[in-house]
């Protein structure tokens, strides 16, 4: 910066500074939006956590009292216990799946664009609408997957109102919701590999399985660790589905740590509770991604290059 | 370069800030007239709108309808926080505590004692307890919520059983329960898992849920668990109510209307749906004796005034409007409640019609008595279906299932 232009005060025509204040005016409507709809809330239940609160009266300061309750809860086991079946459940059926159809969908067959589209769809599709045809197809007395199972001669199920069933039907319907997205992210990555890498591979003599676990899998790294961070995070936060369906039960089966904070908040209306459930939660994920981030190394091969 | 024929950056910051001051503003326009927020279905909805349209046209004091059909005592709170709170609100007893305690209501008492037009002798005592808080009255009361058992006249025909009438007892119960039974197809009594549908099992036995300081929880205690007992050995050991599996997911009120059960425990909520649809004869009966009476709830709900709401006068207009006979009998005669008033109560408006005994409806008011609303009252309430969900179906017998049960309700108390 010139020494000319320090003495000139607020610098009107300085085109540095001019230049930063259209760019924070171009950036303040997302500022904006961010800062109260995201930052403050953020800051706010921070604070709330240390707060026993009820919405109505003032909050009381109650230091780390909300965390030590939490931790001495045995529903808080419980959710976690859930929280982290649901997790794995999901992640594991939502990345096999999602990659065994991207792998299919990267061929050349008829109608390829009708099958993106179908897998697709569901994506798009609210989850309300998602819960209500799901919860026809779980009905224990005209259930289509009861009709299904009785030709195998097998007993009606109470999909939703069994504890031992509820958690994972919800994981399948969410798997199912969410498949298309995870598919197209590896799609993207498939075709990102160049085909000379496999060619060259089927030349030296390897097999198609050979090639897809020596080869495919290894370029896709990036895209794995992507795909894996977004639907741990993705099922970390499951609510929707547990609110439209199960309201948390049968006998808390289907409360998932996102569906008690809500619970606490604004049913129960502890607010300084459900803050500090937030947060222990936020520091759950923070840690795992950290943890999935640094693993990176050994998962792509690709940054070991550059 | 095109950017310069617009506005400087700073012009345009303060035009951006008026915006937003303008989208602020935006959220609170002064009110016209008076807000007043509700639930209630379409059908209650069809009431309720002439009746304020009424007032307003008698008093010319507008109304502003907030009708919240759904979680309303959660999405008053959140009204309440945001500082809008409604002038008159419509509050269950169960919703009331946590609202009276924040000094969110005006203590009616007074205004009731000195008004010309309307007295508490106009109600009924246990519906004013109902919608009091700590000695003080927060609702002028609407209806009155209790229990009977209703009961299909035609299987009883079939049976050939005689219908039970007022003081029969668990005995009695026992008694006729086998034949109304045919396994698989059709049973005696409904089983709901909801505490507010057992309690009367509990209380008719003498024992409850918490204490009357409400800082224990008593279910633990010998003639709380008779009553558990009692209630779950209905379908676990007699198999005189359906299973989760034999019911699959209906409900009991359709079950009923079904024709598969003789019986079961319900409100006078049904009475509409079930005079436009069933298709036998039924009628209505006092819930059976036990060792302590007969004793169901008695619940209730009322307006309330909001006690920093600017319009005291006309709000309170408001209340004794909807409150007045005329407008309770227009509640009344759809056969939707059960009227807060003796004199709606005794006449045609609610006694007209089926069920034939409505009368029923207002001889258990006597032993009825309102369910305790400790201010974790909807914690507890989950906490009494989850954990009994295992007692009910048989996995755990009931002792072992209220142990922690109610260690852990007696936590929740302590900590209000």
């Amino acid at each position: 910066m010139g020494v000319e232009s320090l003495p000139a005060g607020p610098s009107k025509g300085h085109p540095l500074r001019h230049e930063a204040n259209w760019a924070w005016l171009f950036i303040m409507p997302a500022l904006a939006v961010i800062g109260v709809f995201s930052l403050l809330p953020t800051v706010g239940s921070f604070a709330i956590s240390f707060t026993s609160w009820d919405l109505l009266g003032t909050p009381r300061w109650v230091g780390m009292d909300n965390y030590q309750a939490l931790l001495q809860d045995p529903l808080f086991y419980k959710v976690v216990g859930n929280t982290l079946w649901f997790v794995v459940l999901y992640v594991v059926l939502d990345m096999v799946i999602a990659l065994a159809l991207a792998v299919a969908l990267n061929q050349k067959i008829r109608g390829l664009a009708i099958f993106r589209t179908a897998y697709f769809l569901p994506v798009v599709t609210s989850m309300v609408a998602v819960s209500i045809v799901w919860e026809w197809i779980y009905d224990p007395g005209f259930g289509i997957l009861n009709v299904v199972i009785g030709w195998f001669g097998a007993e009606k199920v109470h999909w939703l109102s069994d504890p031992r069933f509820a958690l994972p039907c919800l994981v399948v319907m969410s798997v199912w919701k969410s498949l298309g997205y995870t598919m197209i992210l590896f799609l993207a990555g498939l075709q990102a590999i160049p085909p000379e890498y496999t060619e060259a591979a089927a030349v030296d003599g390897a097999s198609g399985v050979t090639r897809f676990f020596r080869i495919t899998m290894p370029l896709l790294g990036p895209t794995l660790l992507l795909v894996g961070i977004m639907a741990t995070i993705r099922a970390f936060q499951t609510f929707d589905s547990v609110y439209l369906m199960t309201q948390g039960g049968p006998r808390r089966a289907t409360t998932v740590v996102v569906y008690w904070l809500f619970q606490n908040a604004f049913t129960y209306f502890k607010l300084g509770k459900a803050s500090a459930l937030a947060y222990m939660l936020f520091a759950v994920l923070l840690a795992l991604t950290l943890m999935q981030w640094s693993l990176r190394k050994r998962w792509v091969h690709q940054e070991e290059g550059t | 370069m095109a950017a310069r024929m617009l506005l400087s950056p700073r012009k345009s910051l303060l035009a951006l800030s008026a915006a937003l001051a303008v989208l602020a503003g935006c959220a609170g326009p002064a009110r016209q007239g008076l807000a007043f927020s509700t639930w209630g279905s379409i059908d209650e909805m069809d009431i309720l709108k002439p009746i304020l349209a009424e007032f307003t046209r008698r008093t010319e004091i507008p109304v502003e309808l907030q009708h919240f059909p759904k979680d309303y005592a959660h999405k008053l709170r959140m009204v309440v926080a945001a500082a809008r709170v409604p002038d008159v609100m419509f509050i269950s007893n169960e919703a009331l505590p946590g609202f009276a305690d924040r000094g969110v209501f005006r203590d009616l008492g007074p205004l009731l004692e000195e008004d010309p037009d309307l007295g508490a002798s106009d109600f009924y005592p246990q519906v004013m307890k109902a919608m009091s808080w700590k000695g003080k009255l927060y609702g002028i009361p609407r209806d009155l919520s209790n229990l009977v058992v209703f009961y299909n006249k035609d299987l009883f025909d079939a049976a050939g059983v005689r219908y039970p009438e007022a003081g029969w007892t668990f005995a009695d119960l026992l008694r006729i329960a086998p034949r109304l039974t045919r396994p698989g197809e059709q049973w005696a009594i409904g089983f709901q898992p909801q505490p507010l549908v057992w309690t009367p099992y509990v209380w008719s036995h003498g024992g409850d849920i918490m204490d009357e300081s409400m800082s224990r929880c008593t279910l633990a205690d010998p003639p709380a668990l008779q009553g558990l007992n009692f209630y779950v050995d209905l379908r676990n050991k007699h198999h005189y109510a359906p299973t989760d599996k034999e019911s699959g997911n209906a409900r009991m009120t359709q079950l009923f209307a079904q024709g598969k059960l003789a019986m079961f425990v319900y409100g006078r909520w049904a009475v509409p749906g079930y005079r436009k649809k069933l298709t036998f004869d039924w009628d209505v009966a006092p819930f059976p004796r036990g060792p302590a009476g007969s004793i169901v709830d008695t619940d209730s709900s009322g307006w309330g005034i909001a006690k920093d709401s600017p319009k005291q006068e006309e709000a309170w207009k408001l209340v004794k409007f909807l409150a007045s006979r005329w407008s309770i009998e227009q509640f009344t005669k759809s056969g939707l409640i059960v009227p807060s008033r003796p004199d709606v109560a005794n006449s045609p408006a609610f006694l007209a019609g089926k069920p034939a005994s409505s009368q029923v409806f207002l001889d258990v008011i006597e032993t009825g008595r309102p369910q305790r609303v400790p201010m974790a009252y909807d914690e507890i309430t989950w906490e009494l279906i989850d954990n009994l969900a295992p007692a009910w179906t048989g996995e755990e017998p009931v002792d072992k299932a209220v142990k922690p049960l109610c260690e852990r309700i007696t936590a929740l108390l302590r900590e209000s």
